[in-house]
Formats: structure tokens, C-alpha cells, sequence
């Protein structure tokens, strides 16, 4: 049975999927599928209420919300995909050195990983944020900042129990280097877990992003991000609640795909379900 | 072929209140060219330690090691790798001996890979199914993975990766263990073949002695990390000297004509073997006397025949 296939069977996860990959086009296509541009203003149509013309009304300035969602998912996505592929680079890297030279390197390598885990992960990142000045690479630097330290330790564990497995040792007695042991026989092992805690992850890291944006540290306006239109919306919750539902809805229809899509990635790749599969 | 003195390899657990344990302790023997040495013991004996010791996998806390003349302790980088090739092992879990990642191919020729012996990619494949049919396996087997194969088959793949870097000699951690009886038989001819028509050195640790006798010229018997008796085979199963080695010969007798008496139970007197010095086995010695307290050497008893018990 094909990969896909298997992973068609859990609905949650084809949904995820099917979510993910509907953003990934629409932020691609953003220009053509756009009824306006993300940043036209027209002050006399401010505030609209969802139409025809403006699907999902418009905002203080007139700009239509449905589009900068659009737009909007560009750059979440530009930012949740970057920053979690680093933090899990980052984090396979320093995981397996831990993992695999043990003793004094572990030691020291896991205690550092434990006082980053000791800050709360959003609040560093506003402070980083807030010290390098807004801007989407300070924000994406943050984010990565505190991320990492995860996957370093779920990689750290995997090849704990990982290189004690006698095919690692006999390819050491055949007189093999610590690089090709961490290649060839470690690497392919972590992937799974990692691949799982990755997809995920991006959608933890959309939303921290929208978070800092929120909070007025991220991407700057007029850029259409969607935590900023939530935060430009906030002052009109009670009038036009329309500003912050949608771009509320927007992050949580990520997330929540991403998360699915982990979710079902998890139960694909996990070794104990794959005899079952088998039978 | 290889020779190991004064080995000890002691381990150290816990951070605060540091425990140590001697899991081999001092052992003295040699492996002649061509020669099989059969290891017995119980669990947790430092069998297992002691193969780890004698490749380099893990360093050893003092004591010598010499392979082919050349000193082994202490070696690394490049040379190391070099002379790993020469010497290999089997292990024991079948399921855990393959990467599950790679396929049957894959990982034949990996070996030969690592060892820079990779011949041009023409004969490569005809170089892999040469080493299948040494162990008798077929072509059909080189696209499977792991989990598609048999325990036995599995042992016969490792095989033919060790015989892929011609090594000098190979130690066999309990290749038939988990194998069945059926199966362990012709793995166990397999080896002994192999070992005679590559004339390679072989170490054959077991807990099963019928199977030892069997397989080995020489045999060891080891307890708690001590080589307590080393033999001739036949010699040391009919005319064990050391107490120990009378208690195992006879629980195999047991087996067979089910009587034993036990002298000794390992829950009770723990503690008192962990507070004993001088020979190891005394606190479960049907023979102790006060001059146990004091530690036994090996020493000659007979022609190649060596005891450490001062009652042998």
C-alpha cells in the first residue's frame, strides 16, 4: 500500500493534508486568486460587512480582508516553514552529538538545552524581538531561538536507545567513522520522529508569530500578516468583530491542519503500528 | 593470533554515590591461529563485556591486548579502522543484527564499503551473490528487507558481511540463541565450515556447554568476570578441576537425568558475594576453607589445562 494511501485512511490527517496543501497553493497563487490588492485602501468602504465583492468585508481603511488573508498566508507560511526547518536542523544537529558521544558532551549540551527550556519560549522571544528592533528576519531569528531545543532532545533520546542496537556496533567493529555511523545507520532513524514533531511544529510557530506580530514585535503594517490584522482589528471587536474573526479563523484552520497532519504522520511512522500494517 | 593479559574493564554508575563493578577482572588467555576457544559462563558474567573488550568497541580499563602482535589498547584513528576489518563478531539478536532501514544488498556491500574494499561495480554484484552462497542463501534474498527474513537467515547475512572483509578472526556472542533448535544446528555447521575453510581464529561464547564441547578445541569457563578454568575441551567436560565448572558440568548432566542438588542461590547470598574478596565463587564453594580468602591464580594442572581454585 502506498504512502499516501495510508495515510488517506485517517480522515483527520487527509483533511490536514488537503488544508496544507490548499495554503501552500493559494500563497503561491495569492496575485490571481486575490479579488483586490492586499493594500489598496478606499476609505469610503470601510468597515464593510462580508459581500459579493468583499468576501470577508472590509477593514478601517477600506482593504479587503479577504485578500491580505491571502496574502497573509505568504509570509506565516514563509515564516512557520523557515524557522521550523531550522530549529529542526539545529536541533537533529546538537540532539545527535548529545546523543551519540554521551559523557561530558551530553551533559553539557542537555544542560544548556534545559536553561532554554527554563524561559518561557514565546516571552524570550518577544524580549530578543523586542531588543533587535520588528522586522520579519528579528522575528524569525527569535522564534528559531527558542524552538530548537525539542528536537534536540527527541533526537537525543533516539539515539540513545539507537546506538546501543547491535547493527550501529558492528558497523563500528567493520571499522566504520562516527560520521558515517551518524549518517548512515543514526540519521535515518531520527527522521521519523523528527519529520512528526516538524509538521507540528510549524504550526506552533505560525502562531507564535501571529503572537508576536499581535503584540506589535513582528512583521510591520502594511505588510498583511494575520496576527497584525488582529491586532489592528482589536479596536473595533465590538463593532465590526468581522477584522478579527477571520484572520483568527485563518490561524486556527493552519494550525489546527498542521497539527492533523502530524497527528497522522505520527501514527504512519510509528514502528509499533507498522507490523499491524503489514498483517 | 590474538593474546590478552591482565584485562580489566570496570564500570563506574551514579553520579553522587559512585558504584563500581568489575565485569572482567583480570583475564589472561590466548587464541591460537585456527584454533576455536569456546567462553561459558552464566548471565551477566561479562561474557559479553569481555567480546566488546577483545574488538575495541569499548575501551578497557587496564591490561593488554595484542592482535597479531600489535598492541590493540590504546590504538584509534585510522589504524584502528584498518585492523577492525580483521577481526569481527556476531550477536546475538537477529532482529537488531541488520540496519531495518537497508535492504539485504545494501547491507552486504556495506562492509566492503567502509573497509574500502568496494571492488568496481561490474564484479560487485557477483562478489555479493559469492558471499550468499557461502552461507547458502539465494539471489532472491538481496532485495528483502530485515523484517522478511528468518532468524536464521538473518545470522547468514551477518555472516556473509563478516566474510566480506576476510577477517582473521571472528568472535560469535551467542550467534544460536535465539534461534531454533532446528536452525541453530545448521548455523552451527555453517560456522564450523567457514571457520576451517577460511582457517580463521574463532571465539565461541555460549551459556550452553553441550554446544561449546561441541563446536571448540579450547574451552574457558568464566565466572564473575575470572577465567576460573581454561582446557582442553573433552578434558575439562569429563575432569572439570574447578568447583564451579563441576556445578556446570553437572547441571548439564542434571538436564539430562534430571537430579541436581544447588549448593548455592544466587538471591540469598548476594550480599555476601558482594562483600567477599579473595576468589569469587567461595561464598557458593561446596570446597571453602579459610585460604579462599585469599585470591586464586590460574595455574597449570594439567597439559594445557589451567585452574584458579587453590583445592584443584
Amino acid at each position: 500500500m502506498s504512502w499516501f494511501k495510508m495515510l488517506a485512511r485517517n480522515k483527520l490527517a487527509l483533511i490536514g493534508l488537503i488544508i496544507v496543501i490548499l495554503l501552500v497553493l493559494s500563497a503561491i497563487f495569492a496575485p490571481l486568486l486575490a479579488p483586490h490588492s492586499p493594500s489598496e485602501q478606499r476609505l469610503e468602504q470601510a468597515l464593510l460587512l462580508p459581500s459579493m465583492e468583499f468576501p470577508f468585508g472590509t477593514d478601517d481603511l477600506g482593504r479587503c480582508i479577504f485578500s491580505r488573508i491571502i496574502f497573509g498566508a505568504r509570509l506565516s507560511l514563509l515564516i512557520g516553514i523557515t524557522v521550523t526547518a531550522i530549529c529542526a536542523v539545529t536541533g537533529v544537529f546538537i540532539g545527535m552529538l548529545a546523543g551519540f558521544y554521551g559523557g561530558i558532551v551530553d551533559e553539557v549540551i542537555m544542560r544548556l538545552v534545559d536553561i532554554f527550556l527554563a524561559f518561557p519560549g514565546l516571552i524570550l522571544a518577544l524580549i530578543i524581538a523586542g531588543l533587535m528592533g520588528p522586522g520579519m528576519f528579528n522575528v524569525m531569528f527569535a522564534l528559531a531561538l527558542v524552538g530548537w531545543m525539542g528536537y534536540a532532545r527527541v533526537v537525543r533520546g533516539t539515539v540513545l536507545a539507537e546506538k546501543q542496537k547491535e547493527f550501529v556496533e558492528t558497523a563500528r567493529a567493520l571499522g566504520a567513522t562516527d560520521l558515517y555511523l551518524m549518517y548512515r545507520h543514526l540519521l535515518p532513524n531520527v527522521m521519523a520522529p523528527i519529520i512528526v514533531m516538524a509538521s507540528v511544529g510549524i504550526g506552533h510557530t505560525i502562531l507564535a508569530a501571529a503572537g508576536l506580530s499581535f503584540l506589535g514585535v513582528g512583521v510591520q503594517p502594511p505588510t498583511p500578516v494575520w496576527g497584525l490584522m488582529l491586532k489592528d482589528g482589536k479596536g473595533f471587536l465590538q463593532t465590526a468583530p468581522h477584522l478579527t474573526i477571520f484572520p483568527g479563523l485563518a490561524i486556527m484552520v493552519t494550525v489546527l491542519a498542521f497539527n492533523f497532519l502530524g497527528d497522522g504522520l505520527r501514527d504512519l511512522l510509528d514502528p509499533r503500528l507498522k507490523e499491524k500494517r503489514i498483517e | 593470533m590474538l593474546r590478552v593479559e591482565n584485562l580489566n574493564k570496570t564500570f563506574t554508575t551514579g553520579v553522587f554515590k559512585r558504584r563500581r563493578h568489575k565485569a572482567v577482572d583480570q583475564i589472561n588467555f590466548t587464541i591460537a591461529p585456527r584454533e576455536i576457544l569456546g567462553l561459558v559462563g552464566e548471565s551477566g558474567c561479562g561474557k559479553s563485556t569481555l567480546a566488546r573488550l577483545l574488538l575495541n568497541l569499548i575501551p578497557s580499563s587496564s591490561g593488554k591486548l595484542y592482535f597479531k602482535g600489535q598492541e590493540l589498547t590504546g590504538m584509534r584513528g585510522r589504524e584502528l579502522r584498518k585492523i577492525r576489518g580483521k577481526m569481527q563478531i556476531i550477536f546475538q539478536h537477529p532482529e537488531s543484527s541488520l540496519n531495518p532501514r537497508l535492504k539485504i544488498y545494501d547491507s552486504l556491500i556495506e562492509p566492503m564499503r567502509i573497509q574500502n574494499l568496494l571492488p568496481s561495480k561490474t564484479v560487485e554484484r557477483e562478489k555479493v551473490l559469492d558471499l550468499l552462497h557461502q552461507v547458502g542463501l539465494a539471489e532472491e534474498h538481496l532485495t528483502r528487507y530485515p523484517h522478511e527474513l528468518s532468524g536464521g537467515q538473518i545470522q547468514r547475512v551477518v555472516l556473509a558481511r563478516i566474510l566480506a572483509v576476510q577477517p582473521e578472526f571472528i568472535i560469535a556472542d551467542e550467534p544460536t540463541s535465539m534461534l531454533d533448535v532446528s536452525v541453530q544446528a545448521q548455523v552451527l555447521h555453517l560456522l564450523k565450515d567457514i571457520q576451517q575453510k577460511h582457517a580463521m581464529s574463532f571465539l565461541f561464547i555460549s551459556h550452553d556447554l553441550a554446544l561449546v564441547q561441541w563446536i571448540s578445541e579450547r574451552i574457558a569457563v568464566m565466572y564473575r568476570g575470572q577465567i576460573v578454568e581454561i582446557g582442553p575441551a573433552q578434558d575439562l567436560c569429563n575432569n572439570p578441576r574447578h568447583p564451579y565448572s563441576v556445578q556446570l558440568v553437572e547441571t548439564f548432566n542434571w538436564f539430562q537425568e534430571n537430579k541436581r542438588e544447588k549448593s548455592c542461590s544466587s538471591e540469598t547470598t548476594n550480599q555476601a558475594i558482594h562483600a567477599w574478596e579473595g576468589c569469587a565463587f567461595a561464598p557458593c564453594c561446596p570446597k571453602l576453607s579459610p585460604v579462599c580468602r585469599q585470591k586464586p591464580e590460574l595455574r597449570r594442572i594439567a597439559e594445557k589445562h589451567d585452574v584458579a581454585c587453590w583445592h584443584a
